[in-house]
């Protein structure tokens, strides 16, 4: 209904106070417009279950401005609102001039309390005691004391912009179930103070690209059990300015496949047994000193039977005194013949016994098999042949290198598969997975609706032109555009599919 | 045609090393608006022009969600929300398809949500619909998809506009197409198409 003139509203002198329509809103807002404009109740829409303050037949509700893709907010139920229709006279309802809405609903089925500001903001009791507050803008909490929260069942929180918290005492966390963290970018801690970390049960660190790791004091890796410290596929250094002990109580074991080195300006070996076996090769040095058994020389007919030695020897090896002796024996013999006085012969002294090697003699087929195979055999290392958990620890088996994280979302697969590539390459593993349907490779819809052209249509020119309260004759209604020709559900006939889909 | 960019919000205008998420395109929105569910930030972005590229190409995407998320009459029951932002690839991955145009911010992928917070495939047609008639892109693709575990229809609009030069002279193509599951059914039309 239109405003009133002064003259109707009888505040003037000629209506002497009177109204032409008696008892009415003296400023002439309410009833609002569009009530007169269908001739309905004055009474209000909300009262009578009949609309809100926006539309017709749609209930005062607060306006969600927000939403989450997996957060379910329980506003609909089959696609139609939850909220229900009052009945008159249930619902007592307060409208203000600007639109700001407070109901009180006692219709059996839908009792519910509902602060509406004009915006959309406000806070609504519906009739399980579920309470929804919304604030199309900003909103602020502040508390003075203790704030205590206490939620029986769960929680679900989705923060779109970020997230800055200042906790001026401690933080603590107490949790039931696990604690799980995903973040897309980087995970940064800083500690003032000592950083302690217990696990109870395994622990496992997992890095994709390279960890660093600096000890500005004293490292310590205590293991009570095994420790496989370290396994390289590349190389491995490990370098100290002052120095390294390799001690065990046991057995320590140095292999290298290729080669294995001791430099040093002082080396030692030291042993109760000492075995330095090798096909070939130098041992010792110009002024080195060597005490004990020597065997050397070719393999012979029996072990060492083809032993010679080379060198310098000091003293009279078995032989010499032999062939001395028969010398000597020679010159007695003569001298005797000529009379000479006789000295008889020489003492011959006994055959050297030769003195076995404590161990097999160290020939070529023995050295061989002993580097080959038994407890002192060079070692052969593999890790990670072909790559095979590198390549599952990265997820490019899987899926191909394209996700950052080897799990990726329904939403984060959709994305991928923008690249057709991608989605031959990855769509069937992914409906394997689980992460999308395996209805990914459809390319018909069963139905479809309105259709658009590419040419521009003023379809939505709906908004009134210049003072349209005075003059309702610039407000143009939209006719029924061709684009439009179908409703909503209102299904192609299988001639208009194929002309939508570019076939006709 | 020149495009009209208010200087407060042109990135030419700002060093290029502090572009960031929190540089704002125009009143409402940030690039961090347009990270949507794909990349974390800018931090695969090293290059300050790179940078500088892709806010003057979000610029336009900016001035379209306004255009919806600000109209207070026929979108006023709707949300419009980036659901793919800029493209991060695989540690592995060679860029290809629309990939390439989401990469760099020419190609954005918006959701439209209703009042209950829910998408809604009626409401993203109208969006899109509108989109085409009064925006300036190269290309619309009104994009359904029945990827959901639970084979329920998901309806993107994806959004393409030209490179944007700094002089900000450009021309727009103004295609349009629907697609279904990744395949076009439709060239020059947007199809609605309706949940079973």
């Amino acid at each position: 209904m239109a405003k009133k003139t002064e003259a109707e509203l009888g505040t003037v002198a000629g209506g002497e106070g009177t109204s032409l329509y008696g008892f009415q809103d003296p400023t002439g807002e309410f009833p609002r417009e569009k009530y007169a404009d269908t001739n309905e109740s004055s009474i209000n829409r909300a009262a009578r279950g009949a609309g809100g303050v926006s539309e017709e037949n749609i209930p005062n509700d607060l306006t969600i401005s927000a939403s989450f893709p997996n957060i379910d907010l329980g506003l609909e139920e089959n696609g139609e609102s939850v909220t229900g229709r009052s009945k008159y006279p249930y619902n007592k309802v307060q409208e203000t001039y600007s639109g700001h809405v407070i109901e009180i609903d006692d219709t059996e089925g839908n009792e519910r309390i509902l602060i509406r500001h004009r915006t959309g903001s406000g806070i609504e009791m519906r009739k399980d005691g579920t309470i929804y507050i919304s604030a199309t803008q900003d909103r602020y909490e502040t508390v003075a004391g203790n704030n205590k929260i206490i939620v029986e069942g769960n929680t679900e929180i989705a923060y779109e912009g970020n997230v800055d918290m200042w906790v001026g005492g401690n933080f603590n966390l107490d949790i039931g179930g696990n604690y799980n963290i995903k973040t897309k970018g980087d995970k940064k801690e800083k500690v003032a103070k000592n950083h302690q970390h217990v696990t109870s049960g395994n622990s496992e660190y997992t890095t994709k690209g390279n960890s660093n790791i600096a000890t500005m004091g004293i490292a310590t890796d205590a293991a009570l059990g095994d420790l496989r410290k370290t396994i390289t596929k590349g190389k491995q250094e490990i370098s100290a300015e002052g120095a390294i002990d390799l001690v065990s109580d046991t057995q320590l074991l140095l292999s290298g496949q290729k080669e294995a080195v001791m430099v040093s300006q002082a080396c030692n070996i030291s042993g109760i047994t000492v075995s330095a076996l090798g096909m070939k090769g130098t041992f010792g040095g110009q002024t080195c000193d060597f005490i004990g058994k020597s065997f050397g020389g070719p393999l012979g007919p029996q072990p060492l039977s083809g032993a010679c030695f080379y060198g310098s020897v000091i003293g009279t090896a078995s032989g010499a005194v032999q062939a001395q002796t028969a010398v000597m024996a020679t010159k007695a013999a003569v001298a005797g013949s000529l009379g000479g006085g006789g000295f008889g012969l020489p003492p011959i002294p006994p055959a050297p016994v030769p003195i076995p090697p404590s161990g097999p003699p160290p020939i070529a087929p023995i050295v061989g098999l002993h580097l080959a195979g038994g407890a002192y055999a060079i070692r052969t290392v593999t890790i990670d042949a072909g790559g095979v958990l590198k390549s599952k620890i990265l997820n490019h088996e899987s899926y191909g290198g394209v996700f950052n994280d080897g799990e990726p979302s329904t939403e984060e697969a959709r994305q991928a598969m923008r690249d057709p590539a991608n989605k031959e390459k990855l769509a069937g593993d992914m409906a394997v997975d689980g992460i999308i349907s395996d209805s990914y490779n459809e390319s018909v819809p069963e139905s479809i609706g309105r259709t658009s052209g590419k040419s521009t249509k003023d379809q939505f020119g709906t908004k009134p032109v210049g003072n349209t309260t005075e003059n309702s004759g610039k407000k143009y209604t939209v006719e029924n555009d061709p684009i439009y020709t179908k409703k909503v559900g209102e299904k192609l006939t299988q001639e208009e599919l194929l002309r939508a889909m570019g076939g006709g | 045609m020149i495009y009209l960019v208010d200087p407060i919000y042109n990135p030419d205008n700002l060093d290029n090393r502090t572009i960031t998420g929190q540089t704002k395109l125009s009143k409402s929105y940030k690039i961090a608006t347009f990270l949507g569910y794909g990349a974390s930030g800018l931090d695969h972005i090293p290059f300050g022009e790179d940078r500088a590229q892709i806010a003057r190409n979000l610029i336009l995407h900016a001035d379209i969600m306004s255009m919806v998320n600000h109209d207070k009459d026929f979108f006023k029951d709707v949300k419009m929300k980036v659901s793919e932002g800029l493209y991060e690839k695989g540690p592995t991955e060679t860029l290809g398809g629309d990939n390439i145009f989401k990469f760099d911010g020419r190609m954005v992928g918006y959701q439209v949500y209703n009042g209950t917070g829910r998408l809604d495939l009626e409401r993203t047609f109208d969006v899109a619909a509108f989109i085409k008639d009064y925006a300036r892109y190269d290309r619309i693709v009104l994009d359904y998809d029945t990827y959901n575990q639970d084979k329920s229809l998901t309806a993107t609009i994806l959004v393409k506009v030209p490179m944007v030069p700094s002089t900000y002279d450009m021309t727009f193509e103004r295609n349009i197409e629907t697609q279904y599951n990744g395949n076009i059914i439709s060239k020059n039309e947007l199809v609605e198409v309706l949940a079973n």
